[in-house]
């Protein structure tokens, strides 16, 4: 048990990230759109995993309710309704595999060396009180605090994309 | 370590993958496999298909998913207000009216609009 | 759990949220009611900027107005902005009447969305937090991407919004990214606090380098320049008009905000990021536009290649550089306003008429629209006696003071490059003859959006002291 218990909080956030990039892949490698939509729902998953491991309870359960819950049911309605095996002949999609590999190798080599070369001192204040009581309430007391502005101009903005969304499915010539 | 309390979860979803995996293999491994071409179309007993669908589905559905996520998403703004909501006190409780109406408000409108009418 | 609130301050932002819910609630009802929609978003407008002037501007002093610790700051600078997005609304509303009575397709959702974008600028102008800059900059894409596709039955539109949106979702992450980076280096999202903790180690400048980015899209700054063509010309022309300054005019104004006011420090790195893209802008914009065959498409281009011209006001870092990009927004707006609204006005039914074949002999089948275009062609390619040149002329000055003498040559190398373009308007209007008849409905209020441009860009050309007064005491009180 000592064992599982060390291996656990040593080495599960790296199986994880590993496992995400993998099925990461998977989403844009997968031929079969439905494929890629499971891969992608995995990945959400698994990211949940990971914000867990990094001690952030609470956007561990908004990855899963959001995203694994909403974003995904969006891209299964988004495959009902774009008749896939048509456009399929069009060859819409161009990966560039080449210049994109090089542009993310470039991107990933510049953060690493950024983020190890940078001197991280102690964490704030705020951030050492979120893993001492809870990352639920910690968010809540800040967002319901002091930044209550955004959260209420979050609601409008949710509104409006209701109203957009709306609109944009409107038949012409009907009100 | 903290996270030691998340190994419980671990295991349950190990068992929960294995689960079903475990049963399809099962079943694999006695079930007949006859093919016939006629399982693989869509409908196995019927009127034969003789043209695909212009379009899949009516976007309305899309509508109702998008609907679904907006509120969705407003409950996650719920979930930490009520965790604090005894410490938010009066000023909170508002603040979170404020919020509701103004969602409240959207389903109005869809409503109205008859967004969520199946015609 | 004490937050006290501002309600002068919160104000416009409430004006405005009723004038989102109105509209929204009067596209649910009768056809009658439904015709005065654009009416009420334009009063919400007016009234809050109404407001803006009169309970918010006699309250900044030297300090900036604020509520509940920054999350709204208002200075003379922000405020500057704020009008200049109003106004822009209120002439895009007046402009999208006639256009959209034209298509058939008049929604009063329509002006609930474009509300929503100008919400959403004047959260991300009037703020000194990241968090809010991030919010407004979400408020004010998502609606823009829906509006852009708002004539969803044209393929053009829809392409159009779905190239916007995309790219524009990736902007948004990586902005989003930037701030982050600085939260993590300065732990802190406050723009006083972070001016203080502020190095220029590697983590602070990626975060700033993911922050330009975000913001030179919404600019539309060469590289980040690949959406404007096709976003531009497949949304409805006064949303073009619309697009073509707000966000444009917002991007710039904080991206002045944040690199001058929250980190100083590091101008030596920004500068020369400014400085390449800058460059690329004003040459990729000027070159592009030259081989459009489309008017719109060609503003489009044109609108890249001044966004580069302001850009370059920002590496001069000084205040007259600033009160110079001021100027040249302001004369922009009514710029773009009036040279869209022309071409607005040029439509039958479903179909715009905006290329060159089709504005061949305009200028004599309308006299009026002719002098119109011309005014603001001159005025694009900044001919002397109009306000496009004096915006030129002050960004260069300033330009010139701080030592960047090729920097201005540049500049100056691409407006003389575009006066062909410009030009070959006013040659096609003059003198091509257009074998086909065409009748266009010279709409009153839309006329009337065109005759004030054109005659606030002569008169601010010919005096220009009193805006250029304006500008330099916006530009002085940032903070």
């Amino acid at each position: 048990m000592e064992a599982l218990v060390s291996f656990f909080s040593n080495y599960m956030l790296y199986i994880l990230m590993g496992v995400t990039i993998l099925t990461a892949v998977g989403v844009v490698y997968s031929k079969n759109a439905v494929h890629s939509v499971v891969a992608l729902l995995l990945t959400m998953i698994l990211v949940a995993g990971i914000y867990l491991m990094l001690d952030a309870e609470f956007i561990a359960a908004v990855q899963l309710l959001v995203y694994a819950g909403g974003i995904i049911v969006l891209f299964v309605f988004m495959l009902l309704l774009v008749a896939l095996h048509k456009d399929e002949a069009l060859r819409l999609f161009n990966t560039y595999t080449l210049i994109s590999l090089g542009l993310v190798a470039f991107l990933v080599i510049m953060l690493a060396v950024v983020f190890f070369g940078t001197p991280f001192g102690p964490a704030p204040a705020t951030v050492t009180n979120i893993v001492k009581g809870g990352s639920t309430e910690a968010v809540a007391g800040t967002l319901y605090s002091a930044y209550i502005l955004p959260f209420e101009i979050a609601s409008i903005l949710l509104l409006v994309a209701m109203v957009g969304a709306i609109v944009l499915t409107k038949e012409r010539g009907k009100s | 370590m903290s996270h030691a309390q998340y190994i419980p979860l671990l295991i349950f979803l190990v068992i929960a993958l294995l689960f079903p995996l475990v049963t399809l293999a099962i079943a694999k491994f006695f079930r007949p496999a006859k093919y016939n071409k006629s399982k693989l179309s869509p409908y196995e007993c019927g009127i034969e298909v003789d043209k695909e669908p212009e379009r899949n589905f009516h976007v309305r559905y899309y509508v109702v998913a998008v609907i679904f996520l907006i509120f969705d998403v407003e409950t996650v703004f719920l979930y930490p207000w009520a965790v604090k909501y005894r410490a938010l006190g009066l000023f909170g409780f508002v603040e979170m009216a404020i919020f509701l109406i103004i969602l409240i408000f959207g389903y109005v409108y869809a409503w109205k609009k008859g967004a969520l009418e199946w015609e | 759990m004490n937050v006290t609130v501002n309600m002068t301050a919160l104000m416009p932002l409430i004006i405005l949220f009723a004038g989102i819910s109105l509209t929204a609630l009067m596209g649910t009802m009768k056809d009658s009611v439904k015709r005065l929609a654009g009416l009420v978003a334009s009063i919400s407008v007016v009234f809050a900027f109404w407001w803006v002037m009169e309970r918010i501007l006699p309250a900044i002093g030297t300090a900036a107005m604020e509520s509940q610790s920054g999350m709204l700051t208002y200075s003379y600078y922000s405020v500057f902005l704020s009008g200049i997005v109003l106004i822009t609304a209120v002439a895009a509303f007046a402009l999208s009447e006639h256009y959209l009575l034209e298509e058939d397709f008049s929604h009063p959702e329509f002006y609930a969305i474009l509300l929503a974008s100008i919400t959403g600028m004047m959260v991300m102008l009037n703020t000194s937090n990241f968090v809010n800059i991030f919010i407004g900059l979400e408020l004010l894409s998502i609606p823009l991407y829906a509006s852009v596709a708002y004539l969803r039955y044209k393929p053009e539109s829809v392409e159009g919004g779905l190239k916007y949106f995309i790219l524009g979702a990736i902007a948004s992450g990586f902005l989003a990214y930037g701030i982050a980076m600085i939260y993590g280096a300065s732990g802190s999202l406050d723009f006083i606090t972070i001016v203080k903790t502020v190095k220029t180690d590697s983590l602070f400048r990626l975060g700033l380098l993911f922050i330009l980015m975000g913001l030179a899209f919404k600019a539309a700054a060469v590289p980040f320049h690949m959406w404007a063509p096709d976003a531009y010309e497949g949304a409805a022309t006064p949303v073009t008009a619309f697009m073509s300054i707000a966000p444009k005019a917002v991007a710039i104004g904080v991206l002045i905000r944040i690199l001058y006011s929250v980190f100083p420090q590091m101008v030596d790195y920004w500068r020369e990021a400014v400085l390449v893209l800058s460059i690329l802008t004003v040459i990729v914009g000027n070159f592009a536009a030259i081989v459009q065959q489309s008017v719109k498409r060609m503003l489009a281009y044109s609108s890249i290649s001044h966004a580069g011209y302001l850009l370059m006001g920002i590496v001069a870092y000084s205040v007259e550089g600033v009160s110079g990009i001021l100027f040249y927004l302001a004369g922009y707006m009514l710029i773009n306003t009036g040279a869209f609204g022309v071409l607005s006005l040029l439509k039958i039914g479903d179909d715009d008429f905006v290329s060159y074949d089709d504005i061949r002999g305009i200028g004599y089948r309308y006299p009026l629209l002719g002098i119109f275009m011309s005014v603001f062609m001159f005025s694009l390619a900044g001919i002397p006696a109009t306000v496009g040149f004096m915006g030129k002329f002050y960004v260069f000055k300033a330009l010139i003071h701080a030592n960047y003498m090729s920097l201005a040559l540049v500049g100056i190398g691409g407006s003389l490059v575009s006066v062909y373009y410009y030009l070959r308007v006013v040659v096609h209007m003059y003198m091509k003859e257009n074998p086909e008849e065409r009748k266009f409905n010279l709409n009153f209020l839309s006329m009337t959006v065109l005759a004030i441009c054109s005659v606030l860009v002569i008169a601010a050309g010919l005096f220009p002291a009193k805006i250029a007064d304006i500008a330099n005491v916006a530009a002085r009180f940032m903070n």
